[in-house]
C-alpha cells in the first residue's frame, strides 16, 4: 500500500513537473487499468434545436483480451431498429497498428454483414456521437502535442492537441482535429472539443459525471454538444460492472442479434 | 378487425417481453393491359423473447390482410425456438430461418430455407424475412479459439412460395403449375431429413468459411404425367470477407452436383450448377453503396444427362443515403439479369417520423420480358407504407 502511494506520488511529481509529453498521456489514457470487462446499460438522449428528445437505450459489453478489445452494442431503442447489434474487434497487437473490424447484425436481414473498418465517420445511432467516438483509442491516428493545463470542472488537466495523421484518417474519422483536455487522476479524456473535416469547430463533448464503481474510475454522464446541428446528445451508463467473466463466443458474429446473456 | 388487431398488438407490446409492429401499406399499380389498379394490405409481427438466462424462448408471429381483396389474408408463425449455451456450445431446437453466405438479394450458399414469393417479388427486399419460409431444425454451434461450427438437421420440406393462383401477382404460368398435384416429403421422417455443416473461421484479415449442404430443393419440378415433384438438393460451398480501405469485398461460391432441374430446351434433366458471386461495399459517412455480379453456370460434366452448358449472369446495384441524423434515408435498388434483359429499380425514401412510426415511399420500375415469377407488367407501382413500432 504504501508501496503504491509512493509511485502514484512520484508519478504525480513527474507528470506536473512538466517532464510528461502528450504521447505518454495519451498511452496513459488508452492502457488505463479499467479491468478485464465491463459492461453497462447506456442510454442516450438526443435533443434537436426544438427541444424535441429522443431516447435510445443500448446494452453495452466489452471485453480485453490482452491488447485486444471485443465490443458488443445490442440496441434496444429505438423500437424501429431494435435487436440491431454492432460487433467491434480492436486489436493493439497488429504489426502495422491497430487493426479494427466491425460486423452489424440487420434483424430485418436476419444476418451480419462486415462493414469497413475505415468508415467510423457515420453517426451512432442517429446521436451526435460517431463510430470513432466509441472506438478504443487508436493512437497512431492522431499526432499528439502537450499545449499546456488547464482547469476543467475544478479539476486541473493537460490540454492536448490532436492533429489527424493523414488525410485517412479525416475521411475515417469525420475529424481533422481534436482538442483534448485529460484529467491524469481518471487517465480519462473529460472534455473534447471536435474539429470536423474543412477544420470547422463541430462539437464539444464535456464529461458531467465521473464515478469510482468497482475500484476504477467510470464516466457515468458525458454531452456533446453539436453546434453545427444545433443539437446535442447525453450519454448515461446505468448497471455498470467490472470484471464479470464474459465468454468469448459472446463476440462471434454468429451470436449477434440475440439478446446479450450467458 | 384491424382495430382488433391493433389492440392486440398494443396489448402485447405492454409486456416487457413482447414487442410488436403493425403497418398499413398501399401500392398503386400501373398495366399496360388491364386496368390500374391499388393494393392495400394491412400486416403486423408480434415477438416474444425470454428473459429466462439458462433457455431462451424466442416467438414471432407475422400475419397480413388484404383490404380491397380479403381472400388475400394469412398468418404463420416464422420463428419459435428454444436456445441455451453449453460450454463452448449453443444448441437451438425449433422454427426459424437461417442466412448463410456473403450475398444480398441473390441465393447462391444460402439455400436452406425457401423463399416465400406468395406475396410480392419485391417483398424479400424490403423485408427479407417475411419472404423465407420457415423450417423446423436442430442447431448445434461450437465455438473453438479460431473457428467455429454449426450443424443443423432439417426434418422438415416447404416448397418454395408461389403466389395464388388467379391471384394479382400471378400469371398463366404460375396458375398452372399451382394446379397441380405435388408429391412433397413426408415431414419428419428420417428419409427426408436435411443437413448442413458450417465451418468458419478467420485467415489474416479474410472472413472464411465452409459451407456443405444435403436436402432438398425447394423449386419442384413439373413431371410427366403433370405433377410437380421435390428433389433433393447437395451443394458444397466457400466464402470469404474483407475490408479494405473504405470498401468490404466479398466472394463466395458453390457448386451444386447433379442438380435436378427444368429447362426451356431440354425439360426436366440432370446438371451440375456452379454459382458464383464477386461482391464489394463502399461506406462514407452516412452514405453507401454496393455492387454485386453473379455467375450461374449450368455446366456440362461427365454428371450430366444432357449437353448443357449455359451461362446466366445477373447483378445487383444498391446505393443509400441517410440526412437529417439518419431520419431521411434514400435508397436505389438495381438488378438486372444479362442474359434475358429482365431487371427492375426500386427508389425508395424512408421518413422517421417519430422513434416508432417510420413512413416509406417509393415506385419500383421493371424491364424486360414478362417473367415466370414476377408477372413484371403487372409490378410498376407506386407504394406508401406507414410503420408502427409497438
Amino acid at each position: 500500500m504504501k508501496l503504491e502511494l509512493f509511485y502514484v506520488l512520484l508519478v504525480s511529481t513527474a507528470a506536473w513537473a512538466g517532464s510528461i509529453d502528450a504521447d505518454t498521456v495519451m498511452d496513459r489514457v488508452k492502457w488505463r487499468n479499467d479491468g478485464d470487462s465491463r459492461m453497462a446499460e447506456v442510454t442516450l438522449q438526443i435533443m434537436d434545436g426544438d427541444g424535441d428528445v429522443r431516447e435510445r437505450s443500448i446494452d453495452y459489453v466489452e471485453k480485453d483480451v490482452g491488447k485486444k478489445r471485443y465490443t458488443i452494442l445490442y440496441v434496444k431503442k429505438p423500437k424501429d431498429v431494435r435487436r440491431t447489434t454492432i460487433l467491434m474487434k480492436n486489436d493493439s497487437t497488429h504489426e502495422h497498428g491497430t487493426k479494427s473490424d466491425i460486423w452489424l447484425y440487420l434483424p430485418v436481414l436476419g444476418k451480419s454483414k462486415k462493414l469497413s473498418s475505415q468508415n467510423k465517420s457515420g453517426n451512432f445511432v442517429g446521436s451526435d456521437f460517431r463510430y470513432s467516438d466509441l472506438e478504443w483509442i487508436v493512437l497512431e491516428d492522431f499526432i499528439y502535442t502537450l499545449k499546456g493545463k488547464e482547469k476543467v470542472h475544478g479539476r486541473q488537466t493537460y490540454k492536448i492537441e490532436a492533429a489527424a495523421a493523414n488525410d485517412d484518417v479525416i475521411e475515417k474519422t469525420g475529424y481533422s482535429k481534436k482538442i483534448l483536455w485529460v484529467d491524469p487522476e481518471y487517465n480519462l479524456i473529460v472534455r473534447a472539443d471536435f474539429y470536423d473535416k474543412q477544420g470547422f469547430y463541430e462539437k464539444r463533448l464535456d464529461v458531467e459525471d465521473v464515478e469510482k464503481i468497482d475500484g476504477y474510475w467510470t464516466v457515468v454522464r458525458q454531452k456533446i454538444e453539436n453546434f453545427i446541428d444545433d443539437r446535442q446528445t447525453e450519454m448515461r451508463l446505468s448497471n455498470i460492472a467490472y470484471n464479470k467473466p464474459v465468454p468469448d463466443r459472446l463476440f462471434r458474429k454468429q451470436k449477434l442479434g440475440k439478446k446479450i446473456t450467458w | 378487425m384491424v382495430k382488433a388487431v391493433c389492440m392486440l398488438l398494443a396489448a402485447c407490446a405492454a409486456f416487457a417481453r413482447f414487442s410488436a409492429d403493425a403497418g398499413a401499406r398501399s401500392d398503386y399499380i400501373f398495366s399496360e393491359s388491364a386496368k390500374d389498379a391499388t393494393f392495400s394490405r394491412v400486416y403486423g409481427t408480434v415477438q416474444y423473447q425470454s428473459d429466462l438466462e439458462q433457455i431462451a424462448l424466442n416467438v414471432s408471429a407475422r400475419g397480413y390482410y388484404g383490404l380491397e381483396h380479403p381472400e388475400y389474408k394469412d398468418g404463420w408463425f416464422d420463428e419459435v425456438t428454444l436456445s441455451t449455451d453449453i460450454g463452448d456450445g449453443s444448441f437451438l431446437i425449433g422454427k426459424h430461418q437461417v442466412n448463410w453466405g456473403e450475398s444480398d438479394y441473390f441465393r447462391v450458399v444460402n439455400v436452406i430455407n425457401p423463399i416465400d414469393l406468395r406475396d410480392y417479388y419485391l417483398s424479400y427486399i424490403e423485408d427479407y424475412k417475411s419472404a423465407v419460409k420457415s423450417l423446423w431444425m436442430l442447431q448445434g454451434q461450437y465455438f473453438a479459439d479460431t473457428w467455429s461450427a454449426t450443424l443443423i438437421a432439417v426434418p422438415d420440406f416447404e416448397p418454395l412460395g408461389l403466389p395464388k393462383a388467379q391471384s394479382g401477382f400471378s400469371n398463366d404460368v404460375i396458375d398452372a403449375i399451382q394446379s397441380l398435384a405435388s408429391e412433397t416429403p413426408d415431414d419428419f421422417s428420417i428419409e427426408s431429413t436435411g443437413a448442413a455443416l458450417r465451418l468458419s473461421t478467420t485467415i489474416g484479415d479474410n472472413d472464411v468459411a465452409a459451407y456443405l449442404y444435403y436436402g432438398w430443393n425447394p423449386e419442384m419440378i413439373v413431371m410427366s404425367p403433370r405433377y410437380k415433384k421435390a428433389f433433393r438438393r447437395k451443394m458444397v460451398g466457400a466464402s470469404i470477407t474483407r475490408s479494405v480501405d473504405t470498401f468490404v469485398l466479398r466472394a463466395e461460391t458453390a457448386y451444386y452436383p447433379d442438380e435436378t432441374l427444368q429447362l426451356e430446351t431440354f425439360g426436366e434433366t440432370k446438371s451440375d450448377v456452379l454459382k458464383t458471386l464477386i461482391a464489394t461495399d463502399w461506406s462514407r459517412g452516412n452514405a453507401m453503396a454496393s455492387l454485386q455480379l453473379v455467375n450461374t453456370c449450368i455446366c456440362a460434366s461427365y454428371t450430366s444427362e444432357t449437353a448443357v452448358d449455359q451461362n446466366v449472369y445477373e447483378g445487383s446495384l444498391y446505393a443509400e443515403i441517410s440526412t437529417d441524423n439518419n431520419n431521411i434515408t434514400f435508397s436505389d435498388l438495381t438488378l438486372h439479369n444479362f442474359n434475358t434483359g429482365v431487371g427492375m429499380n426500386e427508389l425508395k425514401v424512408k421518413y422517421r417520423l417519430t422513434d416508432v412510426l417510420n413512413v416509406f415511399a417509393g415506385a419500383d420500375l421493371f424491364w424486360g420480358d414478362k417473367g415466370v415469377l414476377a408477372g413484371y407488367e403487372k409490378q410498376n407501382r407506386a407504394f406508401v407504407n406507414l410503420k408502427y413500432f409497438f
